[in-house]
């Protein structure tokens, strides 16, 4: 009989929605910062519409690039053993996500697709939220002593 | 009973006073690799550029005169990049000179030049770049590339922001999402409107564009119109007004094309709103006015080429308003590029592919 480990994908799916509810705040961040610096300021009842615009829109189109990304991370963890420590982990959700974001902006049509990551700080930003989603993941496993 | 009569005379007279016009289309050359703009000639010959970078002039017929790769310096094909626009110089009878819009440098470092050069019968002689877009960025998106003349015979050519460079369009000491007014020869016109302004590059007409690809001069109105290209969404129709600001990534009703916010507003003190939009993005392409005989319903009309919506938009303009939009040619299925009054009254489109065509719309009858 097999044995399906679900708290494996819920775990996954947990770390995914941080990530993608992380960079929503981070592309919001950057968006708003640069047209902050056009007009003078924005208002804090734009930057809270602002936020949860992305929330409920950017989410669609982040959240998958999301899936893959931990995907790719926790499959590589899974099978190396080696590999499960916070600090891997983390460093792996970033390189991970920056080849995948290469990739996309090859085949896209538009220069960089995430507006955010069209400067060196909310590069680091979106990598950063892919290492806080894979360093949950593998918290929530070793919590479970599913990691050693 | 005569009441009666004339009621139904009315229902079908309403309809037919407002039906569009029948027209029949003909394909006067195709197989051409993504044609992007259209020039008659005074012989009734057309100059006709593609993207890849070549020129063609053709016979009224459609038929080919000649097919060259100009030299232009540093062209630079890929993606969006490559050879835009061409137009004729108002001395074009006594001089034959034309301009030429186009993507130049590398895909480093590049954006939009303009060089004017001699028509032959053969080709062009005497090329020269007159005016490169500063500064030089990297990617292949946004050149803009338009050109129209003014009644003093300065020309404006809209250039784009470059894509990964939206908020330098509201940067006025560069060329990046503006449309900038020259003289033929390349010199600025000493009476544009930041001339003398330091912090202000000299060329600048208006400001805050993200990639304007249409624009016409209506010597009856004496207005300037041009759409522009926006995200997803906020595609827009402008008037033109020196130095003005068009508000570029400020304002506008696009969103990117991830569905995030661009900005959280949609208008903005002292900047200039549209006076029309589309949303969703129709992609707005060539765009002209209708001055011809053939049609008479289409007459002071403006005529939108898009690319997403593949199809033509007719807008009817009154006191600078739009009053009421058609869309035309969406039969086709094709992306239009381009689209032209003809000087002999018909109307001109260019399809999108790398098997575009030449298409010419005459009245039915």
């Amino acid at each position: 009989m097999i044995s399906v480990r679900w708290f494996l994908l819920w775990y996954l799916l947990l770390a995914v929605l941080l990530t993608t509810v992380l960079a929503c705040i981070t592309q919001s961040g950057f968006n708003l910062a640069a047209i902050a610096a056009l007009t003078g300021g924005v208002a804090a009842g734009d930057i809270a519409a602002t936020v949860w615009f992305d929330l409920t829109h950017f989410s669609l189109t982040y959240a998958p690039i999301a899936l893959v990304n931990l995907l790719i991370v926790a499959v590589l963890l899974h099978y190396l053993p080696l590999l499960r420590r916070y600090w891997l982990a983390a460093v792996l959700g970033a390189v991970v996500l920056y080849l995948m974001l290469l990739l996309i902006n090859t085949i896209a049509p538009m220069p960089t697709l995430i507006a955010a990551t069209r400067s060196g700080g909310g590069l680091i930003s979106m990598l950063l939220c892919s290492s806080a989603g894979m360093l949950g993941y593998t918290w929530l496993l070793k919590r479970r002593k599913y990691y050693a | 009973m005569p009441r009666f009569a004339i009621l139904l005379a009315l229902l079908f007279a309403v309809p037919a006073l407002n039906a569009a016009p029948s027209y029949q289309l003909k394909v006067l050359a195709d197989n051409l690799n993504y044609p992007w703009a259209l020039e008659f000639l005074p012989d009734g010959d057309m100059l006709l550029t593609e993207r890849s970078g070549t020129l063609k002039r053709l016979a009224a017929d459609g038929s080919e005169r000649f097919s060259i790769q100009p030299a232009l310096p540093d062209l630079l094909q890929a993606a969006q990049a490559g050879l835009q626009d061409v137009i004729l110089t108002p001395g074009f009878t006594g001089n034959s000179q034309i301009l030429l819009s186009y993507a130049c440098g590398t895909l480093k470092a590049n954006n939009t030049c303009l060089a004017s050069a001699e028509l032959t019968t053969s080709g062009l002689n005497n090329i020269k770049r007159i005016f490169q877009a500063q500064p030089l960025k990297s990617g292949a998106a946004h050149f803009g590339g338009r050109i129209a003349f003014l009644p003093d015979n300065s020309l404006v050519l809209t250039l784009g922001d470059g894509f990964d460079y939206r908020e330098q369009a509201q940067n006025p000491a560069n060329h990046l999402g503006k449309i900038v007014r020259l003289n033929a020869d390349g010199s600025i016109p000493p009476d544009n409107p930041f001339a003398d302004r330091p912090g202000y590059v000299a060329e600048i007409y208006s400001l805050g564009h993200r990639n304007v690809q249409g624009i016409f001069y209506d010597a009856v109105t004496q207005t300037l119109y041009s759409h522009e290209h926006g995200p997803r969404g906020g595609d827009e129709l402008n008037i033109i007004q020196a130095g003005e600001n068009y508000g570029w990534p400020v304002a506008t009703k696009g969103i990117d094309y991830t569905g995030a916010r661009v900005s959280p507003y949609t208008a903005f003190s002292g900047m200039q709103a549209p006076v029309w939009g589309w949303t969703p993005s129709i992609a707005p392409a060539g765009m002209t006015l209708y001055r011809g005989e053939l049609f008479p319903q289409w007459q002071g009309n403006i005529f939108v080429a898009a690319l997403a919506a593949k199809s033509v938009y007719r807008l009817q303009i009154e006191k600078q308003q739009i009053v009421h939009e058609q869309v035309l040619f969406s039969e086709l299925k094709q992306r239009i590029r381009d689209v032209r009054s003809g000087p002999d009254g018909a109307l001109y489109l260019l399809t999108d592919s790398d098997k575009g065509q030449l298409i010419k719309v005459t009245p039915a009858n």
